[in-house]
């Protein structure tokens, strides 16, 4: 609070005081005092008014600095009233009633959205457990009966399967690190595993696969990084070329990461959307002739990378190919052993 | 032959499982009354347990800690909870191995053969097959024929393997490919074709013609 912005608020008092001092003088003049008795009364007066008035600021800006200064090293700003000390005047008494009432019915306000959104997770964990119980069951029944229609039914299930698989990761976003188990797990068996699930549309397709340099060993949580790697196998198959389509997986070993390319031979990704494609929601010109992409599954990528301290990048040339690149660091532990 | 049973709760998998499994050539018991599971686990005498988490009366969980009590048998934990701490769970509690639902197929085969294989070692494991005079050494990845040996690739053990196992019948191209994907070779239509080409000049080389027959537009035969 500056002392000019302080006297701007004041000025009805300033005001007062200046009519104080007609009053006095047009007073004195009738009562015919002398004129010694009517300057000492101003002075004085005047002394009085102006050492409070002078010390009411300090007193009121020491105040309001403290309070600020609080607010500073407060993380949860909306905090500040459970920590400032009750006021003694009645006027500061009535303003800190107010806030308290406005805060606490905010704080009402976010836990019940805090305990929706939890209860809200909880029900998408156990329906995603629930869903997957027939899914299973679908599946086997197309593995003990197979044709060419279960194979293709499958297929759709193994899709479904994947949606759902969204929705859950996507559900944990929030509390990534509550939810991953890192430790030493084989590039190669989760990459491996990734092509099992995609196998069947692979061969329907005539798609090649290559591999190569794999078998290296990350420290990561194996079920993020499957997921991870699966979206972006996904994504490979989804935008194949007609022809001679192919997925190529290889990794590269530096000094303080591993990385992880998926390079297809697709239909790639027009420059001007390149920069997007990790944002939510982004479907792109290549997605909007897809019916089913939704611009969750890169967005996902990205968001759980960010929560595992992993990269990943994008390089494509549209009608060429479309490079994904995904860097995980090594820790000390492993750079020991 | 080995011995699985299967404790799930969800009839519909509980079946197809066993019907699975049983094509797979296992013996298969399935458990469907909840009680005393453990018990009855000890009293089949099985080579392993393919344990569901969510039960009634007690939880998969708890289970394995009371067969661990008496037995080394090996356990895998099936369930479609997948958090990493029912992981941990299961493992800390004595699982041999976790498996996730909806599980690929060939995936969960492998993860039981292994499991099999690491505990039983040597047991009813073949390591030569033979058809026709010719011997296929499949852990020295060899072929014998009067005398004569060759080796061969991975791939070409595998195609080969594939052959030696379903005789006298014409195998679809795309049976030969899927059995290739779930063994880690992943050969497209025209690589089978280069693999069957140069598995053919080697058995020539050994004196062995015509062995492997090309069925016009379906597959091969042997």
């Amino acid at each position: 609070m500056k002392f000019s912005k302080y006297i701007k608020d004041k000025i009805n008092f300033i005001l007062g005081f200046i009519i104080y001092c007609v009053i006095i003088t047009l007073y004195t003049n009738a009562m015919k005092t002398d004129k010694n008795t009517q300057v000492f009364i101003i002075i004085i007066s005047a002394i009085f008014f102006i050492s409070g008035f002078i010390i009411n600021y300090f007193v009121k800006n020491k105040y309001i600095k403290n309070i600020e200064k609080m607010m500073d090293n407060l993380q949860e700003k909306y905090l500040i009233t459970e920590i400032i000390k009750k006021p003694r005047r009645e006027e500061n008494k009535a303003y800190y009633r107010i806030l308290k009432r406005a805060n606490k019915s905010m704080l009402d306000n976010v836990n019940d959205t805090k305990i929706s959104k939890k209860e809200y997770k909880e029900y998408i964990e156990s329906w995603v457990h629930e869903v997957k119980i027939p899914i299973t069951s679908a599946k086997l029944l197309c593995e003990n009966n197979k044709s060419e229609i279960t194979n293709k039914i499958d297929e759709e299930i193994e899709e479904i399967n994947n949606f759902v698989e969204q929705a859950l990761f996507y559900a944990r976003l929030d509390q990534i690190s509550n939810d991953f188990m890192i430790r030493k797990i084989n590039i190669e068996e989760v990459i491996r595993n990734i092509i099992a699930r995609n196998k069947k549309i692979m061969i329907q397709n005539n798609m090649k696969v290559e591999i190569k340099n794999i078998d290296i060993s990350v420290y990561t949580d194996e079920k993020w990084l499957e997921f991870i790697l699966n979206q972006i196998v996904i994504n490979a198959i989804k935008y194949k070329r007609e022809k001679d389509s192919k997925v190529t997986i290889y990794t590269k070993e530096n000094k303080e990461n591993v990385e992880i390319t998926i390079e297809d031979n697709g239909i790639g990704i027009k420059k001007s959307e390149i920069d997007r494609i990790f944002d939510k929601g982004f479907t792109g010109t290549n997605g909007r002739k897809e019916k089913t992409s939704t611009g969750i599954g890169l967005y996902l990528c990205k968001k759980l990378c960010e929560g595992l301290e992993m990269k990943i990048d994008a390089e494509s040339i549209e009608n060429e190919y479309t490079k994904i690149k995904i860097t995980i660091p090594r820790n000390k532990k492993e750079t020991n052993t | 032959m080995f011995k699985i049973i299967i404790i799930e709760d969800d009839k519909e998998i509980r079946e197809e499982l066993k019907i699975l499994l049983q094509n797979s050539g296992y013996e298969i018991k399935t458990i469907s009354e909840f009680e005393n599971v453990d018990e009855k686990v000890l009293k089949e005498e099985a080579h392993l347990v393919l344990l569901d988490i969510n039960l009634p009366n007690k939880n998969g969980y708890e289970i394995c800690s009371k067969i661990r009590t008496k037995s080394k048998i090996p356990i895998i934990f099936v369930t479609s909870r997948n958090n990493s701490m029912d992981e941990l769970k299961g493992i800390m509690l004595g699982g041999d191995d976790y498996i996730e639902k909806p599980y690929n197929v060939p995936i969960l085969l492998a993860r039981i053969q292994n499991l099999l294989n690491r505990t039983y070692t040597n047991e009813n494991k073949k390591s030569k097959i033979e058809y026709k005079n010719i011997s296929l050494d499949i852990l020295k990845s060899i072929v014998n024929y009067n005398g004569k040996k060759i080796e061969l690739t991975k791939t070409e053990l595998k195609t080969l393997h594939y052959f030696f196992t379903n005789t006298d019948k014409i195998i679809p191209r795309a049976d030969i490919i899927n059995f290739l994907w779930d063994n880690g070779v992943y050969a497209d239509d025209n690589s089978l074709s280069v693999i069957v080409t140069r598995l053919r000049e080697k058995l020539k080389e050994l004196g062995i013609e015509n062995l492997i027959e090309t069925k016009r537009g379906q597959g091969y035969k042997i």
